[in-house]
C-alpha cells in the first residue's frame, strides 16, 4: 500500500493560484518525477512554507496524499540558489531550463537521471561563469531523456553522410538534412559545421569536457535559435523564457563571453 | 432527468467560476440567493452589472477607475515625482492603507512569469516607459511581490530604465512583523541581515 504521507527532495518549477491563500506548485521530484501539488496559506505574509516553496529552490518536502492533489504539510530549503534567484542573468537562464523541464516532462514519469541533471544545472547557473554552456548542456541533455534528441551524425530523412559545406537543420525532421532532403521540411535552415560540433560535444561528453571548448557569440546565437525552433517545433508553442531572454539580448551577458 | 431547475443549475456554473469557489460553495451560494428576497438579489445584479459598465483602467496607471484619471492621478496633493510600480490594482489597497505613500502608481497588471505565457508584451511595461520618457518622474518604486515572478517583473524593468536619469529602487525584503525567525528560510534571513537598521 502506497504510504499516505511521503518526504522527498524537490524542486519548485512553476505555481498557480489555488483558492484564497494557497498556490498550486509543479514540483520536480526524484522518485515520483513531475507532480502536481497544494500549499495552503503560502500567500499570506506570515506562511512558514511560503519562503521554502519559491520557484527554482530546492527543498526537503513532506506531503500528505489527497484524493485528486497532494497536499504539502512541511517544507525546508536544501539549497536556496541565492545568486540563480537574485541576478537578472543566472534567473532568467534558471527559469529558461524550468520551463524546458516543466514542458517536455509529463507527470509521475521519475527520471533519476534527468533530476541529477536538473540539480547540477541549478547549481552551475548559480556558481558558474557560464550560464548559457550550462543552459545549452541541459536542454541537450534533456531533449535526449525525453526522446527528443536531435540527429546529427547522417541526413535524418535518406542516411547519407553528410558534407560540412552544405548542412542543413530542419526542425520538423528533427536534424541535420542533407542538400537533396531539406526541401522535404519547409522549415529547414542552413547550419554551421561549428554549431553541430559543439552540440555533438553536449549530447556526448561530460559537461567538464564540454566546458572546455570555445564558443565564439556568433555561434553561441546560432546554437540558441536551432535549440528554440527544434523545441518550438515540438511543443508547438514558443518558449516564454527564452522570448525573455531575448529582449535581455541573449547571449551578450557578462557571464557568457568566451 | 434534471436535478435542480436550469436557472438554477446555470447560476450554480456560475458561480463556480468565481476564485476560490468549488462546486459546493456554488451550490450553496445559489440557494443562499434563491432563498433571500428579491431586492437583496437585484442589488446583487445590479452591483456586478455597475461594476462592469462604469469602472475602467485609468489611462495613467490602469488602476480601476469610474473616472478617468483616477482620484489619485488627479490628485494635486499627491507627489508627481514618485511612481510605485504594483503587480495589481488589489496592491494600491495595500500600500494606501499605510498611508505612508503620497506619490502615483503604475499597475502592470500581472507579472513576468514565462512559463505560464506571462511575457513582457501583456504587461503594462510599455506604458511604464511611455511616463518615464514624459520627464518629470525623479523615482520609480518597484513594488512587485517578493516571489521569482516579482524578482523576474523588477529586475525586467530595472534594465528598461537604465537608459533614463531615473532612480529605481525596490521595497526592502525581510522578516514579515509576527514572523517566527526559526521558520524563516535563508533567502529572507539572509535579505533582513542585509537590510538591517540601526537601533
Amino acid at each position: 500500500m502506497q504510504e499516505r504521507i511521503y518526504k522527498t527532495p524537490a524542486v519548485v518549477l512553476r505555481r498557480l493560484d489555488f483558492g484564497e491563500t494557497g498556490k498550486q506548485l509543479i514540483i520536480y521530484t526524484p522518485r515520483y518525477g513531475k507532480l502536481s501539488v497544494i500549499a495552503k496559506g503560502v500567500k499570506r505574509a506570515t506562511s512558514k512554507l511560503a519562503g521554502h516553496l519559491e520557484p527554482l529552490a530546492l527543498s526537503h518536502v513532506v506531503a500528505a496524499r489527497g484524493r485528486n492533489l497532494d497536499t504539502i504539510t512541511q517544507a525546508d530549503t536544501v539549497e536556496s540558489f541565492i545568486r540563480a534567484r537574485s541576478e537578472p542573468d543566472r534567473l532568467f537562464h534558471a527559469l529558461l531550463v524550468a520551463e524546458l523541464l516543466d514542458k517536455l516532462t509529463v507527470e509521475r514519469d521519475p527520471n533519476p537521471v534527468l533530476w541529477l541533471l536538473f540539480v547540477d544545472t541549478l547549481r552551475r547557473v548559480d556558481s558558474g561563469d557560464d550560464t548559457w554552456r550550462a543552459t545549452v548542456y541541459f536542454w541537450l541533455r534533456l531533449l535526449s531523456e525525453s526522446g527528443y534528441q536531435p540527429a546529427l551524425d547522417a541526413c535524418v530523412q535518406c542516411g547519407s553522410a553528410l558534407v560540412p559545406r552544405s548542412l542543413y537543420f530542419g526542425p520538423t525532421a528533427g536534424g541535420l538534412l542533407c542538400q537533396s532532403c531539406r526541401v522535404s521540411d519547409l522549415g529547414a535552415f542552413p547550419v554551421s559545421p561549428n554549431a553541430v560540433k559543439v552540440m555533438r560535444a553536449g549530447l556526448a561528453q561530460p559537461y567538464e569536457e564540454f566546458g572546455r571548448i570555445r564558443v565564439s557569440p556568433e555561434l553561441r546565437q546560432e546554437i540558441g535559435s536551432l535549440l528554440r525552433s527544434s523545441t518550438r517545433s515540438l511543443l508547438e508553442v514558443e518558449l516564454g523564457s527564452a522570448g525573455l531572454l531575448d529582449e535581455l539580448r541573449w547571449p551578450a551577458s557578462a557571464h557568457s563571453a568566451s | 432527468m434534471r436535478m435542480v431547475a436550469e436557472p438554477v443549475e446555470r447560476l450554480i456554473d456560475e458561480l463556480s467560476r468565481l476564485p476560490g469557489v468549488g462546486p459546493k460553495t456554488a451550490a450553496r451560494l445559489a440557494f443562499w440567493l434563491l432563498k433571500s428576497s428579491d431586492e437583496r438579489a437585484n442589488a446583487l445584479a445590479d452591483a456586478i452589472r455597475e461594476v462592469k459598465q462604469r469602472v475602467k483602467h485609468c489611462s495613467q496607471c490602469y488602476n480601476y477607475t469610474e473616472s478617468d484619471p483616477c482620484a489619485i492621478c488627479s490628485s494635486p496633493s499627491r507627489d508627481r515625482s514618485v511612481v510605485c510600480v504594483v503587480e495589481e490594482p488589489l496592491d494600491i489597497r495595500a500600500i494606501e492603507r499605510t498611508h505612508e505613500y503620497k506619490g502615483l502608481y503604475h499597475v502592470l497588471l500581472g507579472h513576468l512569469s514565462p512559463l505560464d505565457n506571462m511575457t513582457p508584451d501583456k504587461l503594462k511595461l510599455r506604458e511604464l516607459e511611455s511616463r518615464i520618457k514624459q520627464g518629470g518622474i525623479k523615482e520609480v518604486i518597484i513594488a512587485t511581490d517578493a516571489t521569482s515572478e516579482g524578482n523576474s517583473t523588477a529586475f525586467f524593468i530595472s534594465r528598461m530604465l537604465e537608459p533614463y536619469d531615473v532612480k529605481v529602487t525596490r521595497l526592502a525584503h525581510g522578516l514579515p512583523v509576527g514572523g517566527d525567525l526559526e521558520y524563516a528560510d535563508e533567502v529572507t534571513i539572509s535579505r533582513a541581515l542585509q537590510g538591517r537598521q540601526v537601533m
